[in-house]
Parts: structure tokens; sequence; C-alpha cells
């Protein structure tokens, strides 16, 4: 066992909350998270496969499914991100990659993102300040791509007052600066 | 008139202002009362201050002309300090407690304007006069002319001052979105509400209600104010349904993409703590119905434009909506039925209507009020504020009649601007005697009430319900059509009259840009008489007010003098933004520091404690270099670090150049084909230098890709073109071969990169690598990749690659860990004196080993350029491998990189200097190429430089001049090999 501590992308050895009126702000870094691609012609087989193998069965486009504490994401034409708890899964894509060779292409993306919990009454209001999607309208268990101030994230909608956000790790500070200053903007 | 002493001009009752909150503001620094409810304007009248600010152009005196946002006169500076905004228009700002307005455009005062004199000399200063004069001398113009002119033009000033205030910016989704609370707007968002639909309602005052607020009209059993309200609140309760007051739609774009200014803050002294001043906002509708009403327009006459004359619609709303009178005593100049209702509207509040002027020779009657059929006013006097008119009766008689303001319906023009958005062409409606949205207007957009052409306040309220039912129903929404009240429905009566034609005083047409009839003519006379001409030629609605109360009347007048219709003469458009917008908005928070995000490399928080200095490279935020105490110069720190990285071992955080994942049974082809040399064969657990050309044959960028597996390979970019390159790889494989199963992601930022370079390098690692891996030359020999563990099991990916020129590896672990690992790297690093370095020590040791980079991939060279044309395989096809061989690319003179040295170990070499033979002249003609890179090498003692020379492989130990034009400098260099240091590579495989 290494005995490396991690940081997280926020510059913290524990991750950081921001509590407001009506709407909390948390780093999240409990997840782990890898890609999944079907390589070509191998979708049908992957999705059969998927619940058995993954943990959890692979979401039609624009949204998320869940099982225990797996989640899988649309990411794109036959691809997903599945996320586990860090604590169990840290390992998960050298796992995968040798369960789905030859069906699907698995890359590690644990530190590829920073993951911001935004929970709160206010969630719509201040997603509205940020990004052109329309959080409004958006469906429990949907997760759909924007941009925020220029910073590729995925939005994704788990329950009521809850969603999250993820974008580029690099730029954790920037994003959180930009939701930091939407929630002072609304609250 | 008024009980409140200080507000001689408000009127005892009525009104839609707190008579409980009482407002102090000053304007030119006196100090004056207002309600909450006012504008500045309508507080200003109470106070019987008609006089608001200069013209432009004749420093004419000026007052409020109308009350809403199409003011042209009543234009004054705001605040002060930082927060000082010039050109606000007196109409719309919101009255707060200890606003701060001031006049502008006039000195020494707004009383007594020195610069008043140009009216003296308006005869000289007629359309087009600039393009007439100042012709002579010509060294005048840049040195007097334009500088006096320069000094002269422009309304308010700048504090400037960076804005201390922030903006937002937001996205907001609808059914149907709907510009304009007006009485069409109310039933427009009533039905569309009431049917379920996502509704927006935006209105750029900031109470709700249009003209509902400003009308004595009765709508069923209820005020229309009244009705207005009551609609108001229902809509507010409905979750379906955001109300946005104080917001205006500025622009119609594509796609039903509004944008929409929402003043959060405009009505406070300074934000609230956190707060945006305001938010720009794109709303995403399915539909969209404008229904912005309608503007009076005026009559042009002569002096039209003293303070006191305004539009008899903006006299109901002072009066009706904030109870205040621009004077005791006012006389009606118009055309139309609708002017009397001010007079009425007045008459019934007990304000002296000295007159009702009416052009119509079939003019009505008017209970209590003289009405002068087929009358014309032709001439005012009062020299800060009108006091009389002079009228010309219809039997050919004049007489002179006292008042304080003269309200003038000269008919209306619908609110149009939006529809022109998309080059939507207004059409003329006869009946109306006015343009009408028309051809083709931005798709979704429907059209109701006084802004389509539709005056009455019945049709106005059907046509808002109509709107909604046509344009929900194109989305599928079945909206029921909402039961109306009875309302005022009286038919159009008016007579086209644009100006008066008695007499030779200037009759104004444009009261902004300061054009009058005459200007108008002399344009028709000059033949400047499209409509484009005309307005360019004369300024005609070219100020900040986009010609809102002039365009149609000088078009009109223009047809006159042309003897043509209206419709003939044609009309111009509108763009947006509709009414000025401040910079700062389209900016929002993207501003300063925050223009754009910025990376953070995994060493950050480390560097930081080392006092890095940061530089910025494809917004990552990398050490540039360690400054130690007692170094004064940023040379002294990085002619360390590269010294002691040769000498022992250095550490540099790479993590920031692109590194993309390539997995798929075909990722060996893809690579192939992407690259211009071989990937064909290489190994598993091996990296390989690539070189990727565009298209056309240019170097796009370089790196190394490293086969990690049978079909699983990890590219690497330059930082600065990661992105590009990843764009292009995506083109390349979703546009050009989607038939290849390959798979692309960037895990830049997933991995945690660090350079560990120098003599001493394996030795460090293998304090840090776990021992079960073999680091040795034979086991792990240069170009050598694969994966390992550190630290006791952390799982890492380790490439023997060198940009140094020096034993060199990178060692990746998970980004998480980075701030850890480079912490044990340094502590395992102190026994061999290690050192971290920045991007500036490694730019030194890169050119020393004659690396190319970003400066010699710039965008114009070639493989062959770059000394590697060999590496292009002509044994396969890659992108750009055709182009490459263009006879163009491939001269037997073209320029080759090489390296240079001074010949004088003394002097310093110029990036940018050109490269000539001893004895040619300096120019282009003789051009030899160009020095690309240059440092002061720590390790040879004297300044190296990297360029690109005619033949340069084969003019090795030539003397030849680098020289510097722009800066006067010029100095002789050898021409040598670009590798000055271990040109045989010794160190990359000890």
């Amino acid at each position: 066992m290494h005995d490396l501590a991690p940081l997280h992308a926020l510059g913290g050895h524990s991750p950081q909350i921001d509590v407001y009126d009506r709407v909390t702000l948390a780093e999240n870094a409990d997840f782990a998270y890898v890609s999944i691609a079907a390589h070509a012609g191998g979708k049908d087989k992957l999705s059969k496969i998927s619940g058995k193998v993954i943990g959890v069965t692979l979401p039609l486009p624009e949204q998320m499914t869940h099982h225990d504490d797996i989640s899988a994401i649309w990411t794109g034409p036959d691809q997903w991100m599945v996320e586990a708890p860090i604590e169990s899964h840290e390992t998960m894509a050298d796992d995968l990659t040798i369960k789905l060779a030859g069906i699907a292409i698995v890359t590690e993306q644990n530190d590829s993102f920073v993951r911001f919990d935004l929970t709160g009454e206010l969630c719509v209001n201040i997603l509205e300040r940020l990004c052109a999607v329309n959080s409004r309208q958006m469906p429990y268990n949907s997760a759909t791509r924007t941009a925020i101030e220029h910073i590729s994230c995925f939005i994704l909608h788990r329950s009521v007052g809850y969603f999250s956000i993820l974008g580029a790790r690099s730029s954790a500070k920037s994003l959180h600066h930009n939701l930091i200053n939407s929630i002072k903007s609304v609250v | 008139m008024s009980h409140f002493t200080n507000q001689p001009n408000r009127l005892d009752s009525g009104g839609m202002i707190d008579r409980t909150k009482l407002i102090e503001f000053t304007f030119d620094g006196k100090k004056f009362d207002g309600f909450e409810g006012d504008t500045l304007a309508s507080a200003l009248l109470a106070n019987n201050v008609r006089l608001m600010g200069r013209s432009f152009k004749y420093h004419r005196p000026r007052g409020v002309m109308t009350a809403g946002s199409e003011e042209p006169n009543a234009i004054v500076e705001l605040r002060s300090g930082a927060r000082q905004e010039p050109n606000s228009r007196a109409t719309v700002t919101e009255l707060f407690d200890g606003l701060e307005a001031r006049s502008q455009n006039r000195w020494p005062s707004l009383q007594f304007d020195a610069m008043a004199i140009n009216d003296l000399f308006s005869n000289f200063l007629t359309a087009g006069f600039y393009y007439k004069t100042f012709m002579w001398p010509a060294a005048f113009w840049e040195k007097l002319y334009e500088p006096i002119i320069r000094n002269a033009a422009g309304l308010g000033s700048l504090s400037t001052k960076a804005d201390p205030d922030s903006y937002d910016k937001g996205f907001l989704h609808c059914d149907l979105l709907i510009i304009g609370a007006g009485p069409s707007g109310l039933t427009a968002a009533l039905t569309a509400a009431r049917a379920g639909a996502d509704i927006i309602i935006a209105d750029e005052d900031f109470v709700l209600g249009g003209r509902l607020t400003a009308e004595t009209y009765e709508i069923g059993d209820a005020s229309c104010a009244d009705w207005a309200l009551e609609t108001i609140a229902e809509l507010n309760s409905m979750s379906n349904v955001r109300c946005m007051p104080r917001t205006t739609v500025i622009g119609a774009f594509d796609h039903g993409v509004y944008g929409a200014v929402e003043r959060i803050s405009d009505h406070l002294a300074v934000p609230t703590d956190g707060k945006p001043r305001q938010v720009l906002w794109r709303i995403y509708s399915k539909r969209a119905v404008l229904a912005g009403g309608a503007i009076e327009r005026p009559i042009c006459f002569p002096n039209n434009d003293r303070p006191g004359i305004m539009q008899a619609s903006a006299i109901r709303s002072y009066v009706n909506r904030w109870a205040s009178t621009p004077a005791s005593q006012i006389a009606i100049f118009t055309n139309n039925d609708n002017g009397y209702r001010t007079a009425t509207d007045l008459r019934d509040k007990g304000i002296d209507v000295s007159a009702i002027i009416d052009t119509r020779p079939d003019a009505p009657k008017c209970e209590g009020i003289e009405v002068l059929a087929g009358g014309r006013v032709v001439d005012t006097s009062g020299r800060l504020g009108l006091n009389a008119i002079t009228v010309r009766m219809n039997n050919g008689t004049t007489r002179t009649i006292k008042c304080g303001a003269l309200g003038v319906a000269g008919g209306w023009n619908p609110n149009v601007h939006l529809t022109c958005h998309q080059r939507g062409f207004p059409q003329w409606q006869q009946d109306i005697a006015a343009f009408v949205p028309g051809g083709t207007l931005p798709v979704g957009l429907g059209v109701a009430g006084a802004a389509n052409g539709q005056f009455s306040l019945d049709s106005c309220l059907s046509s808002g319900v109509q709107s909604a039912v046509t344009l929900l129903a194109d989305i599928d929404i079945k909206a029921k059509a909402i039961k109306l009240p009875k309302a005022e429905d009286a038919p159009i009566k008016l007579m086209p009259f644009w100006h008066v034609g008695y007499g030779k005083k200037r009759a104004w047409v444009d009261q902004q840009n300061d054009v009058t009839v005459k200007d108008i003519k002399l344009a028709h006379q000059e033949n400047f008489r499209s409509v484009e001409h005309l307005k360019r030629y004369t300024t005609l609605g070219m100020a900040t007010d986009q010609g809102k109360t002039s365009n149609i009347s000088g078009l009109a007048i223009m047809a006159e003098l042309s003897g043509k219709s209206i419709p003939d003469v044609g009309t111009t458009i509108f763009r947006p933004p509709y009414t000025p917008t401040a910079i700062g908005v389209m900016a929002g928070r993207a501003r300063d520091r925050h223009f754009r995000p910025t990376r953070l490399t995994p060493s950050h928080k480390w560097a930081e404690e080392q006092g890095a200095v940061f530089v910025e490279a494809g917004m990552w935020l990398r050490a540039q270099w360690y400054p130690q105490p007692g170094e004064t110069h940023w040379r002294e720190s990085v002619d360390r670090e590269v010294l002691a990285t040769r000498a022992s071992v250095g550490v540099c955080d790479v993590t920031s150049l692109g590194k993309i994942d390539i997995q798929g049974r075909d990722a060996t082809t893809f690579i192939n084909r992407v690259y211009a040399n071989g990937f064909a064969k290489l190994p598993i657990g091996k990296t390989r230098y690539g070189l990727m050309l565009r298209e056309d044959g240019i170097v796009m960028d370089d790196g190394t890709t490293a086969r990690l597996a049978e079909s699983h390979y990890v590219m690497t970019t330059t930082t600065a073109n990661a992105v590009g390159v990843f764009r292009h790889l995506e083109f390349c494989r979703q546009c050009l071969w989607p038939d290849l199963d390959v798979q692309l992601i960037s895990t830049t930022e997933s991995w945690a990169q660090y350079a560990i370079a120098g003599p001493n390098a394996r030795k460090l690692l293998e304090k840090i690598i776990d021992p079960e891996f073999d680091l040795s030359n034979d086991a792990f020999p240069f170009m050598a990749c694969g994966k390992v563990t550190v630290c006791g099991g952390l799982r890492a990916r380790l490439f023997r690659i060198s940009f140094s020129g020096e034993l060199a590896y990178e060692l990746a672990v998970p980004t998480r860990y980075g701030d850890a690992l480079i912490r044990r790297i340094m502590e395992a690093g102190e026994a061999y004196d290690i050192v971290p370095y920045g991007t500036e020590a490694l730019g030194v040791m890169r050119i020393e080993k004659g690396h190319a980079a970003g400066n010699e991939l710039n965008g114009t060279t070639t493989a062959l350029n770059l000394g590697l044309g060999r590496m292009v395989s002509a044994t396969k096809d890659s992108i750009g491998s055709v182009l490459s061989r263009r006879e163009g690319l491939t001269q037997k003179d073209a320029i080759i990189q090489i390296g240079l040295k001074p010949v004088n170990d003394a002097d310093a070499l110029d990036a940018g200097a050109h490269l000539m033979r001893v004895d040619d002249p300096v120019n282009a003609a003789h051009d030899q190429g160009y020095v690309t890179s240059v440092c002061y090498s720590p390790s040879l003692g004297h300044a190296i430089g990297l360029g690109f020379l005619s033949n340069g492989s084969n003019r090795m130990g030539e003397i030849i001049r680098a020289v510097n034009p722009l800066q006067g400098r010029e100095i002789l260099v050898e021409v040598v090999s670009p590798h000055f240091i271990d040109p045989k590579g010794e160190r990359l495989h000890a």
C-alpha cells in the first residue's frame, strides 16, 4: 500500500464545502470514474452484459442509471461514464479493461474531473446564470454536457434540488469561482 | 397646484408613486426631492425643472421630450467616481435616494453654455459640413481641425476608472417569450400562462403595464391601471410564468434566441454585496411575441426643440403615472384624435389647457377647451424653456398663445425595431400612416398590439390573445382565448402631417443629432436622396436613440421633397441593441484575471510554497522559475536550474503537455495516418517521436506517442496545441475515417506527470519506483515506456524520453497524488542536490539540445525546414504527406533549421532577427532566413540560438549577420549544428 496522500482538486486534503442560504456547494472527491466506449459494432453486447459486469445498466442518451452506489452516465454515442465510490473502486478501470476486453474500451477518468454537488432549492436559479442547459426542465437522472465560462462540464440532475457539475479538474478553482459568483448573485 | 412646496409641479393626488417615501437627489449639484416610483425626469418636472440638457451640435437648451427609452434630449451623467455613467436617459432612470445627476455637453453651466455660440453659426454647420470644410491647408487637419472637433464632439464623459460593478450572463428557456408588458403583452401572457405554457414576459420599465400605467381608460369596470395590476398579480402567482421588469430585450437572434438585459441594481446607489449590476440573458424561446407598443412621433415646426415641448402622450404619462406636470398651462398640437386624450386628461386634473391646435380643418370639438382647427404652430419662444407658441390660424392670421408646455401628437409609429434584426423590412400601412412589421420576421416571432399597428385598446388586448393562441398552436400547445372585458375601441382618425412649412426658422427632426428639416432639404438638394444616403449625410437617426422619434418624420419630409410616396422612399432598418447597452454586461464575469479560466498543475500548491514565478501557457499556469534566496534576476535562477540539472538531476512538472488516450482495434492504423512518420511497427513498451502535418503539408505539432498495449497508445502533444490536436484527431476519427474502431479521450487532467532529468535521474527514480521494476539501461532503454508502481504500490506510468538532452524520464501518477509525489521526489533527491526547474530552464535546455518547439513549429514550416524531411514516410499515406512534397516546399535553397552562436561571445542574439550574408544589403530581397529561439546557455557561457537559414545544413561554419532593423542591432553569428549539447546523444542513452 502506497503512502502518498491525495490532494483534492481545490487544493485541500479534505473537500471544500460552501454553505449558503438555501444552497450548498460541495466538492465531492468520493467517486472514481471510468469511461467506457463500445468497440465498433459492440454496443449491443456491451449493453447486454453491462449490468452483470459493470454493476449497472447503461442508460439511453442524456440519461443516467444507478444500481446501489454505482451510476452510469451517457456521455456520447456508444460512450458512457461509470461512477463508483473511490474507496472501493479506485482501480475500477484496470478491472473493467480485463472484463470488457474485446467489447469495450476503458479509460481511467478518476482525476479527469472535479465534481461539485449543488444542493438546495436555488439550484436552477444558479445554473441558469452559468450555462445554456435548460436545468428547470431537466428530468431527474438526466445528464447533459455544456460549457460554463469556457469550461466543458457535465451537468447531472440526480434528484430534487440535487445537481452535480463535473468539470475539468485542472480548472477546478476557476469553475468554483464561477459557481460561487453565481450563488452570491442569486441568494 | 401642489401642497409639496419643494415640488411645485407635483399634483395633489394620483400617480403610481409612493408619497410616503421621499427621495433626495441632486441635479447639477442642486438638491431636489422626489418620490419612490419617480424617474429622474418625472421628479425634475415635478420640481419645475424643464431644462435638462444641451443639444449635441448647436448646444441648444433641451428638456425632456418623451417618457420612455426613446428619449433624445434628457441625456444626463449619473453617479460619480468609478460608477459615473454618461448619456443616461433621465426618462428611464429610476429615482433612488442620493442619486447624483448632472447635465452634460455644456460649459460652464447648463444655464449658460458658452458653446451655444455654435447656434449662431448654424449656417456653417449644416448637414455634411465636415465633408466640405476643413479642407485647407491640408496640414491643419491632423494637428488643428481634428483635435478641436474631437474635443467638441461627444456628450458625456467617462470616469476612465475601472468599472467597480460586476455583471452576470445567464440563459433562460421558455415556450413563449413576450416582449413588452403593455395591454397586448399582458393578454398574450395570460392566455399562454393559463394554457400551461412556460412563459417569460419582459418589459424595460420597472413597472409592468406599459401604456396602461399612463392612461385613464377603463377595462371592464376597472381602470386600466388596476386591470393591469390584477393581471400582473395573477401572472406572478403562476409557477410557469417569469415576469421580468427592468428587462430590455435588446436583440432578436437566430433560432429564437433573444438577448435581454435585466437591470438588477441600477435603481440602487450601490449593488448589494455579491449582486451584479445587470444580467445579460440569452433567452431560448420556442416562440416569441413582440408587444413593444408604439412611439408617438412629433411634428416638426420652427423652434420645436425648446424645453417644455414634448410628446402629448409623454405629458399624459407624467400627469397620470407620476402626478407630475411639466407646466401649469399646456397647449396641444395634434393631427389626430389621440392628442385630445392628453387635453382631456389634463383638463380633468385641473390643469389649464390653453388650446388644442389641430392641423385638421374638420377638427372635433372638445368640451371646455378651445380647438384651433386647421391651425399650425409656426414658432415658439422662451430662451431656456417654452413660454409661448405662435399659431398660424386656418384663416392665415397668427396668434400667440401662452403656455409652459406643448404636447405634440403626430400619430404613432409601431415599435418595429426587433422585427428588423434579421433584415425584415417594415411595410407602409396607409390608414395609420406608419410602417408596420413586414418582410421576413425572425423565425417564430409574432407581433401584437400597437407594435403591429393596432392602436385601440380593445384591439391591443384581443391581438395579444390571438397571437398567443396562434404561436402556441405552432408548438402543439392548445391555448384557449381568454375572455376579455370591454375596452376602448375608437377608430384611428388621423391626417398625416409631418412638418410645418411656414417660416424660415429651423425645425428639428432628429433632436439628439441636431438634424433639421433644412438639413434634409440640403441632402435632397445635393442628391443624397436614398434613405441610406440621407441617414449618413445628415446623421439622421444615428445617435444613441437610433432615431426612434425622428426616422419616419425624416423619411416623410424626404418623400415630400422628392414628390414620392413614403413607401417609395423606403425606410432604414434597425440592428441590435434596441437601447444603449453597457459594454460591461457583454463581458459578464469574464474580465481581468477571470477573463478566461486557468488550469493549475498538480504541483501548483507546492510550487507556490517554493515561491515559483508562474507563466500562462495554453491557460495552464506553469512554474517559470524557482527563485532562491539571494537571486535578484531571473537569469540567475534559470542558469542555476540548468546547470544543476545537467550536473545531477532536476524535476519539472510537464502535466500540461497534452495526453490523448488512443485505443481501439484500429488505433495503430489511425496513428499511422495522422503522423507523417511510421508507427505501424512501434513495439509495445516503446515510445516514438511523431511529426503531425496539416493537410497542406505544414507541420501542425510534434510529440511522442507511447504504445502501452497492443491497441492502446498515449499520444503527447505540446501544451499550447493540445486542444487543437485533439480537435484535429476527432475530426479525422469522426469525419475522415468513421469506419475505424478508434476511441480518443483526453487524459491530460488524469495524470500528474514529472520530467526527471539529469545524470542522476535513474538513481533518484530507483528510490521512488518500487524495486521490482528494473530501470537499468538494458531493461528500460531510451524511449522505453511501461506501467510501474511507485511509493509502495501506486500505479504509475514511466516513459524514458528527454526534452533536455539528458538521461531523463517522465513519471505519471494519478493527478490527486501529484502533490505528494513532487514532495517525495524532492525529498528523495536531496542526496543529489535536486532542483525543480521551470519552463525557462526547460526552454534553455531544449535550445541547447536543438529541439524544435512553438517558435519553430510556427505554422509556416515543413518537416524539411525542421531538418526532419526524411521523417515524412514515402511508403505510406498520411495527412499532409502528399502536399509536403509540393515543388514550392522542396526547393533546394529551402530554409533549414540551424544553430547560431555569436562570433563575439559577449553578444546577445535577438529572436526574430533576420539573417543576411555579410556583404549583402539589408532588405527583403537578400533575406536568408530568421532567428526563432534564443537564450543564454549557461552550459556554454554565451548566447545561442536556433533559426532557419536558406540551404542551412550546407552552410555550417559560415559567418553571417543577424540583423534587427527594428531595434537597430546587428551582430555577426556563426552557423552551427542546432545540437549544442551532446550531439551524439550519449547522455540520453546513458
